[in-house]
């Protein structure tokens, strides 16, 4: 009397050994009575075993070891260098820059700029007279700073 | 003190020696397991210095008494799944293409090295990882499961499927044995 209809999940797992003993007992007495099913255990232990060897299949790396070790030091030490510290002093010019956002995008025509970034131009060329002549402020900012 | 343990204090130290070790020990086992992955030698060597950098940027918090290679396969698989999502035109991860299906029945097993390759190769990509975990890897199939973040069901089902699949393609392609 046949304990089990043919399953090939079950003859799967049963090779793969990962049944419960009864599950596998039952599978047991299946193969002792279908031929069909023997054969398919016999083709799946030997899948299992070719699989188990088939890393050597791949191909070798072809990265050379010494570049990648090079590599990989260098990785390390980027990643212990002490982050740069914020900028903490400020120049007039640095700080006009920051507030002149349009300025900061040389890869704009000037003339797209509008009015600010033509202002902003302006502005610079006299704050650099002004650096170039310490003492004297540019006229715009004695201005603003004047009231 | 064993080999990993010995390899994450050197590096940690940044002693060349280290690093040259670790790869040494392991870049032949992160390529072929990415290239069994993915199947494509540049994306797998990619894969492989993507490893070993995330590796050494995590070197500080790795625990040096447990060896490496769960790590290593860990961060590979990962990985090899998100390379394997963002691939441009790819086939579904977990579908057998239908120019893949066998054309004649199984016969006795017998097969080339170059035959089950081919098979392999033609798997869908999630069949082909579950395989490759089973049984090169010898993971049980929990611990796939947590590995590829699966329903234990579902690898469960994809074992079944890539097995019956190699079982069809390569029983019907005979050859002259093992080589």
């Amino acid at each position: 009397m046949a304990l089990m209809r043919c399953d090939e999940e079950l003859i799967q797992l049963y090779v793969d050994g990962v049944l419960h003993p009864a599950e596998a007992a039952l599978v047991e007495a299946h193969l002792q009575e279908c031929r069909a099913c023997r054969r398919q255990a016999g083709f799946y232990k030997s899948l299992y075993w070719d699989l188990g060897r088939a890393a050597g299949l791949a191909p070798e790396p072809p990265q050379e070891p010494e570049a990648l070790a090079d590599l990989l030091l260098a990785e390390h030490r980027r990643g212990e260098e002490p982050e740069a510290p914020p900028a903490t002093t400020w120049d007039f010019a640095t700080l006009w820059l920051r507030a002149n956002p349009a300025f900061t995008r040389p890869a704009r025509a000037v003339s797209s700029l509008g009015h600010i970034g033509a202002e902003g131009l302006r502005r610079a060329e006299g704050l650099r007279e002004g650096l170039r002549r310490p003492g004297k402020w540019p006229r715009w900012l004695w201005r603003k700073g004047g009231g | 003190m064993d080999r990993d343990a010995s390899i994450i204090q050197l590096c940690r130290q940044g002693h060349r020696a280290g690093f040259a070790r670790l790869v040494e020990a392991y870049q032949e086992r992160v390529y072929r397991t990415a290239y069994t992955f993915v199947q494509h030698r540049e994306d797998a060597q990619d894969l492989t210095q993507e490893v070993f950098l995330r590796t050494v940027r995590a070197i500080d918090s790795l625990d040096s008494s447990r060896p490496l290679w769960p790590w290593l396969r860990r961060v590979t698989t990962n990985l090899a799944l998100t390379y394997l999502k963002q691939r441009k035109g790819h086939l579904s991860l977990d579908e057998l293409p239908e120019a893949a299906l066998p054309t004649s029945g199984p016969s006795e097993p017998s097969w080339t090295r170059v035959d089950l390759q081919r098979a392999m190769a033609e798997l869908p990509p999630l069949w082909r990882m579950v395989l490759t975990l089973r049984h090169q890897e010898d993971l049980t199939y929990d611990e796939i499961a947590r590995l590829l973040e699966l329903p234990v069901g579902t690898v469960k089902t994809y074992l079944f499927r890539a097995r019956r699949a190699l079982r069809a393609r390569l029983g019907s392609e005979g050859g002259d044995g093992w080589r």
